[in-house]
């Protein structure tokens, strides 16, 4: 068998898509932070990034205020993703602070599909503008047209922005995100996808380079040993693999240690692997 | 903190998977290079530890049954460790034969198992339609795999009340719905709770701790792995079961002895 499973011990796995708490379509089985976190541990997820089900939902205040109370008491284990809503546009600045200022949250994720209001909406300006005063990474579950993310993202570039779920791309055809993913140093994928096409993420290796990856599961609307499992099943290198799984996302926060960057690690490259 | 180091591979050995969702032959979404012939997927199953495929071929179910059928019995008299699934639905348009003769001729040919593809080939799983064919399976004890082709969790594409209906009347046929994903468990709870012969392919079943929770609310006989090859990757749907929190005999049910089982138990 070849399974190139056997990463070194001290791989770092940072699951950059989580989220918490109830989805209405959906049974979710580990339901509060303790049962949440020995899912992480028997997989070997060191720290999670989370929004809440409710902020993305019906209610921005409350989600975020389950995700800081769980931050405050695992800071090792959950990074919060401040949320607001973009129905409720006078709401966002005073938002924003609270989640910065009061509750502990390093990153902003938006969700424009459920909330019916597309990335490009003007009234994102202001979340966009704040993400760059504070060198916040942003997570959409979509971005629009590669157009749009091309102009934001050369308009912010202190701002890190993550496309969700792959872009929904499914490893055929064009990855419609590859030209301004490539292009921005500023601008990466994950892998929340839960279609795991056959050598999709070789493909996307290829097309973009490991360096642009991120490892996210969906967790706990999804099993994170299954996304885990696309990653380490890979045909990538085991250095491809620690970049995606943990590295590039230390990076995006800030959190890498000296031995991990890339200055440090000249086997990092941010250009496309040949295969 | 990585669990994954040495021992993984003799852990996947010990789960003897049998992959119960897999076909030969290049489908509408095959891409180059995906292991579509005898020699590749052999070739993929031993690289991801797969100690035998129960596996239809992609023309039974995107061009023509009958002649998908007798194809897969060609390439798969090559490898032992590939079992056949024929692709069969009602007799009716006269495309394939009358239920009696059909099921006869699949077992002749060694086939135990079938998979049915209603969407695709648009016929009603109803009773008006499907029940010579389900009494001939129910007589002979052989599983149904129920493929919808759904290609994510949310939509809206298997007709439970067919589901519920099979099970009732058919108790002798094994239904296995495959790729149920994870918006199906308010759907699936009330079937697994009043029938045994109901049982789940998981290659896309990733619900967080769901199949821990199906195994300790139902049994894990429930359960059957399956990889989607060629066109999904098999190492996820692997990862997860190695990393589910159930007892290492539960993993090798699942994982390969539910199928045996199953497929131990056709009457010829």
């Amino acid at each position: 068998m070849n399974m190139t499973l056997g990463m070194p011990a001290t791989t770092r796995v940072i699951d950059c898509h989580g989220h918490f708490g109830y989805y209405a379509g959906v049974k979710i089985i580990p339901m509060d932070a303790e049962s949440m976190i020995r899912v992480m541990n028997k997989t070997g997820i060191e720290k999670i990034c989370i929004s809440a089900f409710l902020s993305i939902g019906p209610d921005c205040k409350a989600g975020n205020n389950l995700v800081s109370e769980a931050v405050k008491r695992y800071p090792d284990r959950f990074l919060g993703y401040g949320v607001i809503n973009p129905n409720r546009p006078q709401e966002i600045e005073g938002e924003l602070h609270r989640c910065f200022e009061n509750l502990g949250m390093k990153a902003i994720k938006l969700h424009p599909a459920s909330h019916e209001i597309p990335a490009h909406d003007s009234v994102f300006k202001k979340v966009f503008e704040f993400a760059a005063s504070k060198h916040l990474p942003i997570l959409s579950h979509e971005w629009g047209s590669p157009e749009f993310l091309g102009h934001v993202s050369s308009n912010y570039p202190e701002v890190s922005f993550i496309v969700a779920h792959m872009g929904f791309w499914s490893g055929r055809g064009d990855f419609a995100y590859a030209d301004v993913i490539h292009r921005h140093d500023n601008v990466y994928v994950d892998l929340a996808y839960s279609n795991v096409f056959y050598e999709a993420l070789e493909r996307l290796v290829a097309t973009v380079g490991a360096a642009k990856i991120v490892f996210g599961s969906d967790f706990p609307l999804h099993d994170p040993g299954y996304q885990l499992g696309r990653v380490l099943f890979s045909k990538l290198t085991a250095r491809e693999k620690q970049m995606i799984l943990g590295l590039n996302m230390l990076q995006i926060l800030g959190e890498a240690r000296e031995s991990e960057t890339e200055e440090s690690n000249p086997g990092i490259s941010s250009q496309p692997s040949d295969g | 903190m990585s669990v994954w180091a040495a021992g993984t591979d003799s852990e996947i050995r010990n789960l003897g998977l049998f992959d119960g969702n897999c076909h030969l032959g290049a489908s509408d979404l095959s891409v180059s290079g995906a292991p579509i012939s005898v020699t590749e997927l052999t070739g993929e199953m031993n690289d991801r530890g797969i100690a035998e495929s129960l596996v239809y071929h992609a023309l039974a179910s995107s061009y023509s049954p009958g002649f998908g059928n007798s194809l897969l019995l060609d390439e798969i008299s090559a490898d032992p460790r590939l079992h056949g699934c024929w692709v069969v639905f009602p007799h009716h348009t006269a495309e394939l034969q009358p239920a009696k003769l059909l099921v006869a001729a699949a077992l002749k040919a060694g086939i135990r198992a079938v998979r049915m593809f209603p969407l695709r080939h648009r016929f009603s799983m109803s009773d008006w339609s499907t029940r010579e064919l389900l009494e001939k399976l129910d007589e002979h004890r052989i599983p149904l795999f129920l493929d919808y082709e759904r290609t994510h969790w949310a939509q809206k594409v298997v007709d439970y009340d067919s589901v519920f209906r099979i099970c009732r009347n058919f108790p002798g046929i094994p239904l296995v719905l495959v790729r149920e994903g994870i918006g199906s468990a308010r759907y699936l709870y009330p079937l697994l709770e009043k029938f045994d012969n109901l049982h789940l392919e998981i290659s896309y079943y990733q619900s967080a701790c769901g199949l821990e929770d199906i195994s300790r609310s139902f049994g894990a006989r429930h359960l059957l792995f399956g990889s989607g090859l060629p066109i999904y990757e098999a190492g996820a749907v692997i990862a997860m079961l190695l990393c589910s929190e159930i007892s290492s005999g539960e993993k090798q049910m699942i994982g390969g002895d539910n199928l045996r089982s199953l497929l131990k138990a056709v009457q010829v």
